[in-house]
């Protein structure tokens, strides 16, 4: 079935060029500071879910007022996109801090048993999102590939039988999620590219994720060697590959050149990692750039990944100067 | 042979508590423009200083600074280099840590020594054991980067020219006294290189080495297939990850060395502690073919970077654990 019908039968209609986001958003402060008291006991979980409601109610109007297409809820509750899933499954436990690059640091967890999916671990803050706009919210989870790539392993064989796991779960909160309503499903694989060797296990285990599944499904890739494995890696079964292509300069485009790119793609048009607002006009040409490449209907486009790193302020702004570029661009290609 | 015990590289940064926040800390606040670069400097010398500290508490033989100033290995060394520009992130071979691509724009100039001031650091702090300075190698620089101008066509010649640069600052090091010079190349697994040719660039960065040793180590990948090559290199150590080959040590048991080895037994990617016993064995299982007057040093697989803090001093612990039940 093709793309468009998918979303068709969903139910979900769309403007060309859909605006998104890849998932999370800067946390205010007030966010920062009570997540640091809830951690030493001065505040209740119940009282940070109301501070990371109205943070979540905050982000989801701004994105309505921006005129973004489909939402994300901006991950108010979660710290890093593989240490939450270790959190709430059974099987992990949690080890102190690694550093990923620059001055960014994550808690890699542990595997020390076998992973569970003891109950739903993303569904009440979808359904909380989803009620606070009628625009569609998208599901947001991380594949298994990159939460076996991304923990340190003391209970599985290999790396195979670790991801093969992880794959079952995340299944089942798929499930969970497209029972409470959600369509659109992201599941992020942004270490899909470390291997190219296991491309084939990254494909098998998101089959094991997607498969007969009614949603459609992104995965969001980035920061990765992707010449080693296009085209191959449009064989993950998913609808949308969202790409950063900002952060190469579009270097992506090559591959596509070579060979068309079959799916539908989320293109970052934005640098998450600088402090720098791109002009407008850097961004209309990255997007014509990719316009003679991708057809316009495959095209969606956000930001190159989670804007977290950025102060509020900064992925405002960069939120707002995407909106108005692609609004621009949906005149010129209507007239 | 002899057993002697030594860190792979780099140190975690940060541990688990305010006080071991206090580098991550300053470079947020520094970010800010809420202090200077005299108090991050403090900082990091203060960082430094423990790394080396938890080395020497863990009697390792030999002990870096902890590369405790390195962003990732590839920009700290090109950053200051004419010639090139700082780009976007890639991710660091199959780990989920990044490196900023540098973009070669230009001929490729030494503007002053590199990594003189860290290595000066290194000695002044270190009390007991011999010292080692870690700088990555020409042709993991070289593939690794961008080409951009017509000063160069290949990657060939990027790592020649870098190489160049390389000699003279290994001329720098052993100049000051640092005992040994660590040359990572891990990027022989990402593209095999032409022998012959590498051996003539590794004549070139040993040239100037003085009286220090010079490693070659390779890490991320299985170097059975390359260990008749890497023996034939004119460098005096030989740093291989025992991790990734399941067969290394059977060849060196058959082939033997004629090299002084770097083996890194403990996995420096997981956080599972090794059994010293079963390394203790397979160490001794080594001596009938590795001459007597051959070092081996016992070592992680990689830098320690990529274990949380008190994960990271566990492996220290192992290495002398390791060192000490081996000579029993």
């Amino acid at each position: 079935m093709h793309t468009q019908d998918k979303l068709k039968n969903l139910g979900v209609e769309l403007p060309l060029f859909p605006l998104t986001s890849v998932g999370s958003f800067p946390k205010p402060e007030y966010i920062k500071k009570a997540r640091a008291r809830f951690v030493k006991g001065e505040l209740t979980r119940k009282e940070l879910e109301t501070l990371e409601e109205k943070a979540t109610r905050e982000w989801i109007e701004f994105q309505e007022n921006i005129g973004i297409d489909v939402l994300v809820d901006g991950e108010m509750y979660r710290g890093d996109m593989v240490a939450y899933f270790a959190e709430e499954l059974k099987g992990f436990s949690q080890s102190s801090f690694v550093r990923s690059y620059g001055n960014r640091y994550y808690r890699k967890p542990v595997i020390t048993a076998p992973v569970v999916w003891e109950k739903p671990m993303t569904v009440d803050w979808w359904k909380k999102a989803q009620a606070m706009t009628q625009k569609p919210m998208k599901g947001m989870l991380t594949g298994p590939y990159t939460i076996m790539d991304w923990s340190f392993n003391e209970y599985y064989k290999d790396r195979e039988a670790t991801c093969m796991a992880l794959a079952q779960v995340i299944r089942k909160e798929v499930e969970a999620l497209i029972s409470a309503g959600a369509k659109l499903i992201q599941i992020d694989e942004p270490a899909c590219s470390v291997r190219p060797s296991e491309l084939p296990l990254v494909i098998q285990s998101m089959n094991v994720v997607t498969e007969g599944l009614p949603a459609y499904f992104f995965t969001h890739i980035c920061y990765g060697d992707f010449e080693k494995i296009y085209p191959e890696m449009t064989e993950i079964p998913v609808e949308n590959f969202d790409l950063e292509m900002s952060n190469s300069e579009n270097d992506l485009l090559n591959c596509f050149k070579k060979r068309s790119f079959p799916k539908d793609l989320t293109a970052g048009i934005v640098d998450v990692h600088t402090h720098e607002i791109e002009a407008e006009s850097t961004l209309k040409a990255r997007l014509e750039q990719i316009l003679d490449v991708i057809p316009a209907r495959q095209l969606w486009v956000d930001p190159d990944c989670g804007l977290k790193t950025r102060t509020v302020e900064e992925a405002k702004k960069k939120l707002e100067v995407i909106a108005t570029v692609v609004k621009s661009l949906r005149k010129s290609y209507s007239n | 042979m002899k057993l002697k015990s030594a860190n792979h590289s780099h140190y975690p940064k940060i541990g688990e508590t305010d006080e071991q926040h206090k580098l991550r800390q300053a470079y947020h606040l520094f970010d800010r423009k809420k202090i200077s670069t005299f108090q991050v400097v403090k900082v990091q010398q203060d960082v430094t200083r423990e790394a080396i500290e938890e080395q020497e508490k863990a009697h390792l033989d030999v002990v870096t600074d902890g590369l405790i100033l390195w962003n990732d290995p590839i920009s700290h060394i090109m950053k200051n280099l004419e010639g090139v520009k700082i780009g976007g992130l890639l991710r660091f071979f199959d780990t989920n840590f990044y490196f900023r691509q540098p973009e070669i724009t230009g001929p490729i100039l030494r503007k002053s020594s590199l990594l003189k001031e860290e290595a000066a650091f290194l000695k002044r702090h270190t009390a007991k054991g011999e010292t080692k300075v870690v700088l990555t190698g020409p042709y993991t620089l070289a593939v690794l980067s961008k080409i951009s101008t017509p000063a160069y066509k290949t990657s060939r010649e990027v790592a020649q020219a870098l190489a160049q640069v390389l000699a003279e600052e290994i001329k720098d090091l052993a100049d000051s006294g640092i005992n040994h010079i660590q040359i990572d190349e891990p990027g022989f697994f990402l593209q095999r290189p032409d022998w012959k040719w590498l051996s003539g660039l590794f004549e070139k960065l040993c040239s100037q080495k003085g009286k220090a040793k010079i490693w070659l180590t390779t890490y991320f990948g299985d170097v059975a297939p390359l260990y008749a090559r890497l023996q034939e290199l004119p460098v005096d150590v030989l740093g291989v990850d025992v991790t990734y080959s399941p067969t290394l040590l059977d060849l060196i048991r058959k082939e033997g060395s004629q090299k002084d080895l770097a083996l890194g037994f403990l996995d420096g990617r997981n956080t599972k502690l090794e059994n010293l016993k079963e390394v203790v064995h397979e160490l001794k299982s080594l001596e009938k073919k590795v001459a007597q007057d051959k070092t081996v040093y016992v070592t992680t697989s990689c830098g320690l970077e990529y274990l949380p803090q008190d994960k990271a001093i566990k492996k220290l612990k192992l290495l002398e654990e390791i060192n000490h039940a081996y000579s029993r």
